[in-house]
């Protein structure tokens, strides 16, 4: 997309995701403050503080979790590609509440004059020898220093500066806050308050997040290993309901390439996975104004032949489909670049 | 991803996750006891 390019930055999906996500973490956080309120009423400032430190530090561990849900979900069931589809806000936004716990945490020192004593916290070196009685802050910190990098970096420039396998390999510390987090939390609030919520919470988060990527491990291991094709060699694909409308599914041909298998309606078409420009997921992007449109950067593809609308000249390779008793199929073997290899299918129900 | 990285990912992670779960499993075992209630202290940070 040479001439003028224009990435779809924003869009009525995107603007709708964000208001559900902005609502629902303030939703969190208000309702998380009127429980803790009623609980303990706070008799003073420092008390006040404490319960929107909790607040937010909640807010952020459990959206840290469900950022890390979210690609195994969509793996697993079509429908949550649409929370994949801009994980990017959500990342940045957890990044902000955990930065305002971490402000919240000054403040609570802050009125109490005991500012100076915070750096202690840090230094007492010995500690660092400890297990129980390790520096918790620090692990935040950290996990917070990791989180500033990805939602500093999380513009399309760094993309293209980085190049993508480094930006995803960067992306990838996710899992490295996600660690300090836990710990951050069991050696720190746990040690001190003994209601089972905070190991409840911890649990539940390290159960969701290790099932979900296991399920989704064993899917695709099944997926690459042993996809059922036809005869002929054929991949099978699902009946046309199970690609989301307007998204994909993606099968894995023998020798490892990714095949994204779009919807659009009743028109059934299979590109490769990789975008023309940095080899973004195009299978994780959407169809938009006729389009497949990949999440990265928004270049544009035609789903009947691979092409980017004109005055663009990208072209995809494409696959052939058909449809089999009921079942959509793909060809793995790919057709050269740009070639017409859509179909209309019989009836989709959705 | 290539095949090899997902077969590097599929051998590390297992390790990762398992080392997290053993940290959280003794950060709990260890904890010290809870205050006897009448000598409630404030928390500490
Ligand atoms: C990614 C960043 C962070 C996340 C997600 C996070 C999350 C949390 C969570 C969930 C709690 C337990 C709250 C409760 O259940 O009462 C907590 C407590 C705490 N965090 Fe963080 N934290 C982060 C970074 C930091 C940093 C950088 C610091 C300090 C520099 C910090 C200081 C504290 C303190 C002092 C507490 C104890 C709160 C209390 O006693 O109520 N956190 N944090
Ligand atoms: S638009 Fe940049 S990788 Fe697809």
């Amino acid at each position: 997309m040479s001439v003028a390019f224009k990435a779809v930055q924003w869009n009525r999906d995107k603007l709708i995701y964000d208001a559900v996500l902005v609502a629902g973490v303030a939703i969190y956080i208000a309702g998380f403050a009127a429980v803790a309120w009623r609980w303990h009423p706070p008799k003073n400032l420092p008390d006040v503080l404490d319960i929107w430190l909790r607040a937010f530090g909640t807010a952020a561990f459990l959206m840290l979790t469900v950022i890390l849900c979210i690609g195994p979900l969509a793996r697993l069931d079509c429908r949550f590609l649409k929370l994949l589809y801009n994980r990017r806000h959500f990342g940045v936004l957890t990044f902000f509440v955990a930065a305002t716990h971490v402000g919240l945490m000054i403040e609570w020192f802050a009125v109490q004059g005991l500012l100076h004593t915070l750096p202690a916290d840090f230094t007492t070196w010995e500690n660092y020898g400890k297990f129980i009685g390790f520096p918790f802050k620090t692990l935040g910190v950290a996990a917070l220093a990791i989180m500033l990098t990805m939602a500093a970096t999380s513009h399309d420039f760094w993309l293209g500066f980085l190049k993508p396998p480094v930006w995803k390999a960067l992306h990838m510390a996710v899992y490295a806050a996600y660690g300090l987090v836990v710990m951050h939390v069991a050696l720190g609030i746990m040690q001190y308050e003994h209601t089972p919520l905070i190991p409840l919470m911890l649990i539940g988060s390290l159960g969701a997040v290790a099932t979900l990527h296991l399920m989704a491990g064993w899917r695709e291991w099944d997926a690459d290993h042993g996809r059922a094709a036809a005869a002929d060699g054929w991949l099978l694909v699902g009946p046309p309901n199970a690609i989301p409308d307007k998204g994909a599914r993606i099968v894995t041909a023998s020798g490892g390439e990714r095949i994204a298998v779009f919807r659009d309606g009743d028109q059934i078409g299979a590109l490769t996975n990789l975008c023309a420009h940095q080899n973004g997921p195009l299978g994780e992007g959407r169809i938009i104004d006729g389009c497949v449109t990949c999440p990265w950067h928004g270049y544009q593809y035609r789903l009947a032949d691979g092409c980017a609308p004109p005055p663009f000249i990208e072209r995809l390779v494409t696959y052939r489909v058909r449809w089999n008793q009921g079942v959509i199929e793909v060809d793995p073997h790919p057709l050269p670049p740009g070639t017409p290899a859509s179909i209309t299918c019989p009836r989709t129900g959705a | 991803m290539t095949r090899k990285h997902r077969f590097a990912h599929r051998m590390v992670w297992p390790a990762l996750a398992f080392m997290l779960a053993l940290g959280f499993t003794m950060a709990l075992a260890l904890r010290a006891p809870p205050d006897p209630p009448h000598a409630a202290s404030e928390p500490q940070r």
